[in-house]
């Protein structure tokens, strides 16, 4: 109960300059807190991407036209087993509409702010959930990520993200984007509480309590995973490595390839879902992407099954690695955070868009959907950068192994700068 | 594959989506984004086994 009031305090306190949140839960909660609450979670207060089913609100998907949609009859699945291991829903999270982003500057909600500096994005898409945490007012959310959008923001905000293998969690009762694509996962300030919260929801084997790096083969990515981040993002990625004794390097093949695979299953799974929508209501689409909505509804089918393809053959590429390795560890995010507003950013002195290429180093691993843990691992120019921890599929666990072990460091490199 | 403004101007009218001139432009400038990153994936050359389908063999 405590834990929740101090949670309903700190949105009050602190939204107002972050606007994490859509909605918040209060009357729920502290019913739901006051009943006794036994579990692993007992006690934990959490909020969600608005695109998760939460019984008697409309599910939004950060979506102007989603308001006219009647109120969801029950919670999502994801949500009921928290609450069955003890945590406590207290509200929903603002993001891009429709998830197709990696910013969360939404026109109809507002841009959430970076709470490491209030001038900046907080990543997206599931910006709110990685912001709700990263500004002290719930340690634990849940997002959904199809191309980064738990890792671009947990990277942003300097918090932890678990992606898990693709189909591990259910998506029942979570707006769709892309649904050759779609994870659902959660984000957390400390490893154990994400642990604890993906062994709530899954029904593989536990994660909680597994440590320990004896006889895990770790290595670096090089080549496209360094080529396409900033120098001072490296250099945070390799102090991480160094402390892990990580030695080995390897180069992911065709990385290239598979983000371009799934930028375009992205396009046109996306613009088909909304195409009823850009047809006779564009005007209440999000201005920032109803034009890549458009274009992905128009593109060749040639171009859509080719990507599909391509995804299969990489994928099978990529499986190989595994048989000498068993956690790559790359960049999450070719820069920090830009501000609120701006349009390109520079990486390695190439002038590029800002909005759709975040996920350049995302978006080669969820193509192929291997689980990834994205961990703090420092600071650039006072921004918090993260680090992906990527397994083979199913290997959620070893992701952990490693995330233990380099949370210790973590805490220290990205302690909150802004106060209340 | 060309994609010009006649491509945009036909697709759209087959997908039943208006575009005014400005919308034009930059659904046209969208798609080819797309179009470049397309080329990276239409040149990888494929075999049967990375067919999407099931495979029937007699």
């Amino acid at each position: 109960m405590e834990a929740v009031a101090r949670a309903l305090a700190a949105i009050k306190a602190r939204d107002g300059a972050i606007n994490a949140f859509t909605a918040v839960l209060e009357r729920r909660a502290r019913a739901t807190a006051a009943r006794a609450r036994r579990g692993p979670l007992a006690g934990v207060p959490f909020a969600v991407k608005n695109l998760f089913d939460v019984k008697g609100l409309a599910t939004l998907a950060g979506s102007k036209i989603n308001r006219e949609l009647p109120p969801a009859t029950r919670d999502a699945p994801l949500i009921a087993r928290l609450e069955a291991a003890g945590a406590v829903l207290v509200g929903t999270l603002n993001m891009d509409e429709y998830a197709y982003g990696f910013s969360t500057e939404n026109s109809h909600y507002g841009a959430t702010r970076n709470p490491h500096n209030l001038e900046h994005v907080a990543g997206g898409s599931s910006g709110g959930s990685a912001a709700a945490i990263a500004a002290g007012m719930v340690p634990l959310t849940l997002g959904s990520d199809t191309n980064g959008s738990i890792r671009v923001p947990a990277s942003f905000c300097g918090v932890w993200g678990l992606k898990p293998t693709f189909g591990r969690l259910s998506r029942e009762g979570v707006f769709p984007f892309v649904n050759s694509l779609d994870h659902v996962g959660p984000l957390a300030d400390s490893v154990e509480l994400l642990a604890r919260a993906y062994d709530a929801m899954q029904d593989g084997k536990r994660v909680a309590g597994q440590r320990g790096l004896k006889g895990l083969r770790l290595a670096r990515a090089v080549g496209y995973f360094e080529d396409n981040a900033e120098p001072q993002v490296v250099e945070r990625v390799r102090e991480a490595c160094h402390s892990l004794g990580v030695r080995k390097t390897v180069e992911i093949p065709e990385a290239e390839r598979g983000r371009g695979a799934a930028f375009i299953i992205t396009a046109a799974e996306g613009g088909q879902l909304h195409l009823p929508n850009l047809r006779t209501r564009a005007g209440d689409f999000e201005p920032l992407t109803v034009e890549r909505l458009m274009a992905g509804a128009l593109m060749p089918a040639a171009w859509y099954l080719q990507a599909q393809r391509v995804r299969r053959w990489y994928y099978r590429r990529v499986k190989r690695l595994f048989e000498s390795v068993d956690v790559i560890l790359a960049p999450a995010t070719p820069r920090p955070a830009q501000r609120i507003g701006q349009d390109t950013i520079i990486v390695r002195n190439r002038e590029i868009l800002a909005r759709p290429n975040a996920g350049l180093l995302t978006q080669p691993i969820s193509c192929i959907g291997l689980p990834v843990i994205c961990a703090p691992v420092g600071k650039v120019d006072g921004l918090p950068v993260g680090m992906q921890i990527i397994a083979a599929p199913w290997r959620e666990d070893l992701c952990f192994r490693v995330a233990r072990a380099l949370a210790p460091r973590a805490a220290q490199a990205v302690a909150p700068t802004v106060s209340f | 594959m060309d994609i010009d403004e006649k491509y945009v101007i036909e697709a759209a009218r087959q997908a039943g989506l208006e575009l005014g001139q400005e919308r034009l432009r930059a659904v046209l400038g969208n798609l080819q984004r797309i179009a470049r990153l397309a080329q990276v994936v239409l040149e990888v050359e494929l075999k049967a086994e990375d067919e999407l389908g099931p495979e029937w063999k007699p």
